[in-house]
């Protein structure tokens, strides 16, 4: 298990330095001078040189590579581009406002989407189940965006129950702190995007258990528990739900990172300020700095979800050895 | 028969029951009539879709949803298993009858440990708890041959033989009066084969449960069981004690299984049964074995027969031409009067 653990984590970070430096050279590639945005051609070329140096960028490619690392390796992301300020500070409170969005309402959506999968399963063939699955897939292949701007229209314009988008209101909060997220103000704001993830996000767990649980409920062991007199529930509970959890708790972690990197739609749709909202402003903006950084935090929440998926399985199910 | 039913601890009387296939209904079992006495060993034998696992899951009450109990009677010491309520029903499971199943490695949750499942089945049971409960688990190891210490080994830790013997420690384990054995070992090799049904025929003669051997395998039934049932398309076509269908089997189809296992004593080659079994949709009427039989004549496919009494030693048999099965047993081992007659 710790020899595992010690392999797997170096594949990850070998993964990552790939991941960056891939990502660097894309970048370097882009058409399109990112400091004009920042160093007006007005200048004095003197000044603009300066400048250029400032941000190191009159260095060759493979030293700027170089000093790339360095400073990775350092978690020093450098200065934006365009407010000027160090990009771990500006991220780290995009982050946490993209995590109290996202966290919960997956954490809601796999919870009420496996619950339900297996339940409407276990008693198979029930109206609601036909229902349901026609809810879910109609759910899943309809664009999140899409889904937003209709719960927009509806329920904050229609119905004028929820602010139609930012995290507060503005003004109340100049500084994002516990109290904001603590506020009834914030939660209001919440509520819709909230609402709107968890009802896009229910329907993948709810169709994976319900089809896993599916095949689950015909297997042997099942039927030899009922024989064995054990009570139905804890046929459902014990045996049923805890095997038919297995291919979906390998799916979670790995969903989470990809779920920040989806927060760009429906930031986006909602206009809260979280990670997604400024990776799009940022790569509008060429600020090279920032979309960097964005886009190595979203690889890193996935190979370490990855990660965490291979150990959590190998817990889940025995069968599983590591070597 | 009197004295019969006194010792008998389960009964079962004209079962009927049938599976809803694509609309129509299929006729799986047809006037079971079965009686297993106290301690009695009693093997079942028949081709595969003869309805042996249905009868078994019909006794166990784990029937697919597709399946219905028409008529019939399944009596454990006399009160009837239909007819209880799920809770009741639940509690005279395990408890009364257990069953030791053909796959163990399909039996087994892959995911829980071995011994927590025997726990499992002691305390549904039961108050013990679960230091008592596994107390007892490793007892029943013991008597299984499986040392105690692997009680917390995953099923897949465990090895073909292992697991099974770890499934019959699991039917042992609320120490009932009738276990049913569906194809025991048939993933196993024959010496493990051999090994795990002398320790489960040891184990029957200490504990005195009644032993239903479900199996393809005639040999091990004539060499092991004193009463044997033959079912042939979800109905016994003869039933009695082993040794007397062996020597002079009065049902055709019998006589086919019978002959059909190569005897290194006798100069014949090993016989085999023309045809496949028949279509079991409701409402064919005659005996279900005529279109193979080669002793089959108008009155087979008119009228179905009925189980008769032969002699007063419960051998039973359905077939309308079983009088004259005597006179024939010789041409029934050669495969040309199977293939000549068969209509």
């Amino acid at each position: 298990m710790r020899q595992f653990l010690i392999k797997r984590t170096w594949h990850a970070l070998l993964t990552l330095f790939v991941m960056s430096t891939v990502m660097f050279f894309m970048f370097r590639l882009l058409p399109g001078d990112p400091t004009a945005t920042v160093i007006s051609p007005a200048l004095y070329p003197k000044a603009q040189e300066a400048l250029k140096a400032q941000f190191g960028l009159d260095k060759p490619l493979f030293e700027q590579y170089l000093i790339y690392l360095r400073n990775l390796v350092l978690l020093d992301f450098g200065i934006s581009f365009h407010t000027l300020r160090p990009v771990a500070g500006e991220i780290g409170n995009r982050l946490i406002n993209t995590l109290v969005l996202i966290l919960p309402s997956m954490i809601v959506a796999y919870a009420i989407g496996a619950f339900v999968g297996a339940m409407v399963a276990w008693k198979r063939g029930s109206k609601l189940e036909g229902a349901l699955v026609l809810i879910a897939t109609a759910l899943q292949s309809t664009p999140v965006f899409w889904l937003g701007m209709l719960a927009i229209l509806f329920f904050s314009i229609r119905l004028d129950l929820f602010p139609v988008g930012h995290i507060v209101s503005p003004g109340m909060f100049p500084e994002a702190n516990l109290q904001m997220y603590l506020s009834l103000d914030f939660l209001h704001h919440l509520a819709l995007p909230f609402m709107v993830n968890v009802a896009y996000q229910f329907c993948f767990p709810f169709l994976l258990m319900r089809s896993t649980m599916l095949s689950t409920i015909g297997e042997d062991y099942i039927e030899l528990a009922r024989m064995k007199g054990v009570p139905e529930k804890r046929i459902l509970y014990h045996h049923a739900m805890r095997n038919s959890m297995l291919p979906l708790a390998t799916t979670l972690p790995m969903i989470l990172g990809w779920a920040v990197a989806g927060s760009v739609v429906i930031e986006t749709v909602f206009s809260w300020p979280g990670l997604g909202l400024l990776m799009v402003e940022a790569v509008g903006r060429s600020d090279y700095p920032v979309v960097q950084a964005a886009f190595l935090l979203i690889a890193v929440l996935t190979v370490a979800g990855t990660l965490f998926a291979d150990v959590l399985y190998g817990i889940l199910d025995p069968r599983i050895t590591y070597q | 028969m009197t004295n019969q039913d006194q010792k008998s601890i389960l009964s079962i009387e004209n079962l009927d029951v049938d599976y809803r296939v694509d609309r129509q209904n299929v006729a799986a079992l047809r006037d079971i009539e079965l009686s297993i006495s106290k301690g009695a060993r009693v093997g079942l034998v028949g081709e595969s879709g003869c309805g042996k696992s249905t009868l078994l899951k019909t006794i166990m009450g784990v029937l697919p949803g597709n399946a219905e109990i028409r008529t019939g009677k399944v009596a454990l010491n006399g009160s009837d298993l239909l007819s209880m309520d799920t809770e009741e029903r639940r509690k005279t499971r395990w408890a009364d009858i257990s069953m030791i199943t053909q796959s163990a490695l399909n039996a087994l949750n892959p995911v829980h440990k071995i011994g927590a499942q025997i726990v499992e089945a002691i305390q549904a049971h039961s108050n013990q708890t679960t230091i008592q409960a596994r107390a007892h688990a490793a007892k029943l190891f013991e008597m299984v041959g499986v040392p105690p210490g692997r009680l917390d080994d995953y099923p897949h830790q465990f090895s073909g033989g292992m697991r099974q013997r770890a499934v019959i420690a699991m039917a042992l384990a609320l120490q009932p009066e009738v276990i049913l054995a569906d194809e025991p070992t048939t993933a196993l090799d024959v010496i493990v084969q051999d090994q795990i049904f002398e320790r489960l025929f040891e184990l029957q003669d200490q504990q005195g449960f009644a032993l239903v051997l479900v199996t393809h395998d005639l040999a091990l039934v004539v060499e092991s069981c004193e009463t044997m049932v033959v079912m042939y398309a979800g109905v016994i076509v003869e039933m009695g004690p082993t040794h007397q269908i062996a020597r002079s089997p009065q049902h055709p189809y019998s006589a086919g299984l019978r002959y059909a296992i190569p005897d290194p004593t006798a100069d014949r080659e090993p016989i085999s049964i023309p045809g496949s079994p028949p279509d079991l949709s409701v409402g064919t009427k005659g005996c279900r074995f005529a279109e193979r039989c080669p002793l089959a004549i108008e009155k087979c496919v008119e009228q179905s027969p009925e189980l008769k009494s032969t002699n007063n030693e419960g051998h039973k048999v359905r077939c309308h031409r079983s009088a004259e099965m005597p006179d024939h047993l010789e041409q029934f081992q050669h495969q040309a009067f199977w293939r000549n007659n068969a209509s």
